[in-house]
């Protein structure tokens, strides 16, 4: 009786064990790998890529990217329309690039997304970029990079920029922590077509969740992070010797040390004035004569590019006040350090005309392996 | 006859459970960066409580705290207060069912019927409960190694993600009162130290168990101030006041080379630390029910476990659930605190007496 009882227990907790009522084969789903998004007439144009292998035999393969693009109301309008161009369920559980066109990116990218987020299923590890120049769904119709699939390899593109330290690390998941912060914008990546390659180009600046269409030059990318204190452990950068000479002329040095000081202070007129200083050790990497450099040199040269570096710095500063664009989350350390003055200012409107003084000083501690 | 680790891992076991998902959430909506403030405020509550609940246990070691109703209270009113606290204990059993058939429901299995995941979960519940107790903490013993994995993996959270320390400030903000106000939420997922008032007796040095329970509040409470604070730095504060499993939320964002959707993977293996809970809940309800009805506690651990499936078989609405979710807060704190203390007073005063 007793072996009978549990034969009967464990024969019926089995199927139960399974969860038949939730599987979901791959065979059957087909992955989407990468997702864009544009705006066209005031609607929305979402374009997937669902990588499809052939099998060719013996371990070979070769593999085709389906395209399929749908426009509706919606990101789900456009997904639902989506779903009948292909055989099995779409799922985005692995999808590894989410790209923005230049006009969608500019809504209020924080409610567009809100799909992303609210559903368990979506992947958030994805690598989100804006396309500048061109209709983020061309940028599909390119088959690979390299030999990777389209959607891999601007993945991989994306990733070796970070490491690189033109733009900081981030992906889906980050930028839900990144929407809304009180008092603190930030920048996505980049990317255009030139020629047949796409590369990153620069950095976009985002106010108040939406693309504000200016964007970081690819040489003041990585100052930019320097100054925001998010960069990865490589860091190059490059000054012209004089402003006439510039053929041959440069001289390029890796960051071997920084130091990132914000003082917050107040003007009369209670508006915060910021002071900031960046203190940099760097290596030489190139010098447009190989030659010995002398210490009175090495000196005049750290004026070079001290110089240099402040006055691209203020800059940078002027162009995020341009695009209202606090990155550097200097309206956050007001409110977590003085909440009273938070409280008396609206940070959208005071950003672009607060005082930012920015000082670099650079220190030049590693001449490479000549002297 | 339990040891001095096993009633520590007993308790901590009974402790945390299916709260450490969505506490921070609860906290933040009320008092923001400061509720690691207000937790901690509970945390000190915690421990006073369970110098009281000690202290009662300790009036009468040789007795459960069924039994000890009846000598205090005499039949009428002491198998009264039994019968409540059975009551009590299959509420919270039917609630902490109810969350997780949701957390469940909504992250991973989201077309699997309630019934089947309430059926498995009691299934394996009550197949440790019916065991002896030292059975029961020996098991509790080798599912500890879950925490490990929590405290690892909250501890890669900060290799991984981009942390901002300067989200705790300004400490103190949101003021004194509401700060204290939040803790009540914060001391209910502290909950499950009252299991010390059912296994005195079964204690091999029950005159330690105040300071092994302390050291296991401790553990606690400081697990949840890691999570907590690690919350804080991790969400923006717009984020943080949306996601309503935000340990969950925590872990979808790590990915690694070859393992993603931490999260998934995390909260499959968390249903082990939520049923041991409901274990506890469903061994302190059967003592109950052998106490009240004679019937053996093998048994009772069965009906008790067929009454929460029936019962989790209604359809509960969303607005229902947390109104019974607030319900219990004040149910906890009636009967974890005050009854407690209540008989405390009682026996000070019959001791007198006698």
């Amino acid at each position: 009786m007793k072996t009978c009882l549990k034969l009967i227990t464990i024969l019926s907790v089995f199927p139960l064990l399974t969860g038949c009522w939730d599987q979901k084969l791959i065979l059957n789903s087909e992955v989407i790998n990468g997702i864009s998004f544009d705006l066209k007439d005031n609607k929305i144009k979402s374009t997937i890529v669902v990588l499809q292998i052939i099998p060719k035999g013996s371990g070979y393969f070769d593999f085709n990217n389906q395209l399929s693009s749908a426009t509706g109301d919606s990101l789900d309008d456009t997904f639902s329309e989506l779903r009948m161009y292909h055989r099995g369920p779409l799922s985005a559980s692995k999808s590894r690039i989410i790209l923005f066109g230049e006009s969608f990116a500019k809504k209020n990218l924080n409610s567009y997304l809100d799909l992303f987020y609210r559903n368990p299923d979506p992947y958030l590890g994805s690598k989100v970029a804006i396309v500048k120049g061109l209709e983020a769904s061309k940028i599909f119709s390119f088959k690979e990079i390299g030999t990777d699939p389209i959607a891999f390899g601007l993945y991989e593109i994306i990733d070796a920029a970070e490491e690189n330290s033109t733009i900081p690390e981030g992906n889906l998941n980050t930028l839900f922590s990144l929407f809304n912060e009180a008092g603190k914008d930030f920048i996505l990546p980049v990317l255009e077509q030139k020629g047949d390659g796409i590369l990153v180009s620069g950095a976009g600046l985002i106010s108040q969740n939406a693309y504000s269409g200016k964007m970081i030059q690819l040489n003041n990318c990585s100052l930019l992070l320097l100054l925001m204190d998010n960069y990865e452990k490589k860091v190059d950068l490059l000054t012209y010797l004089s402003e006439e000479k510039k053929l041959n002329n440069q001289v390029s040095y890796r960051i071997t040390k920084a130091k990132r000081k914000i003082n917050i202070q107040k003007d009369a007129f209670h508006k915060p004035v910021v002071n900031l200083k960046l203190d940099l050790e760097v290596g030489l990497k190139q010098y447009p004569k190989t030659s010995n450099i002398t210490p009175k040199q090495l000196k005049k040269l750290q004026t070079t590019i001290s110089n240099d570096l402040t006055k691209r710095s203020n800059h940078i500063m002027k162009t995020t006040q341009k695009a209202n664009s606090d990155v550097l989350g200097i309206g956050q350390r007001i409110k977590e350090t003085d909440p009273g003055t938070w409280q008396s200012l609206d940070w959208k409107e005071t950003y672009p005309s607060i005082k930012i003084n920015t000082h670099v000083n650079v220190k030049i501690v590693k001449t490479g392996i000549i002297k | 006859m339990l040891t001095n680790k096993n009633l520590f891992f007993l308790i901590i076991q009974a402790q945390i459970g299916i709260g450490i998902l969505g506490l921070p959430y609860i906290l933040y909506n009320d008092v923001h960066q400061d509720s690691w403030i207000s937790f901690l405020i509970a945390g000190i509550l915690a421990q006073g409580v369970i110098i009281v609940l000690v202290a009662l246990s300790k009036v009468s070691p040789k007795n459960t705290l069924y039994e000890l109703n009846l000598k205090l209270l005499g039949n009428f009113f002491g198998k009264t207060l039994n019968f409540m606290y059975i009551l009590y204990f299959i509420a919270v059993s039917m609630l902490l069912i109810l969350l997780v058939t949701d957390v469940i429901n909504t992250w991973i299995l989201h077309q699997t019927p309630r019934w089947a995941i309430i059926l498995l979960l009691l299934l394996a519940s009550s197949y440790i409960a019916k065991e002896h107790l030292l059975t029961i903490s020996k098991t509790f013993l080798f599912f500890s190694i879950l925490f490990i994995v929590l405290i690892f993996l909250l501890i890669l959270v900060y290799s991984k993600a981009d942390l901002t320390v300067g989200r705790l400030l300004p400490i103190g903000a949101s003021g004194f009162l509401p700060i204290l106000k939040a803790s009540p939420d914060a001391f209910v997922s502290l909950i499950g130290f009252e299991f010390i008032l059912f296994i005195m007796p079964f204690l091999k040095e029950p005159n330690k168990s105040l300071k092994v329970i302390s050291l296991a509040n401790i553990f606690t409470v400081s697990l949840y101030l890691f999570l907590i604070i690690t919350c804080i730095i991790y969400f923006s504060s717009a984020q943080f006041s949306l996601v309503q499993q935000p340990l969950l939320y925590l872990f979808r964002g790590l990915s690694f080379e070859f393992v993603e959707r931490i999260d998934i993977i995390f909260l499959s293996f968390w249903l082990v630390p939520i049923s041991t809970t409901l274990v506890i809940q469903l061994f302190n309800a059967s003592l109950g029910v052998q106490n009240l009805f004679s019937i053996q506690r093998k048994t009772s651990v069965y009906l008790i476990a067929f009454l929460l499936f029936g019962i989790g078989l209604f359809p509960v609405s969303p607005s229902l659930k947390e109104s019974l979710s607030s319900l219990m807060t004040y149910l906890n704190i009636i009967f974890v605190f005050f009854i407690p203390i209540l008989l405390l007073i009682i026996s000070k005063i019959r001791v007198k007496k006698i």
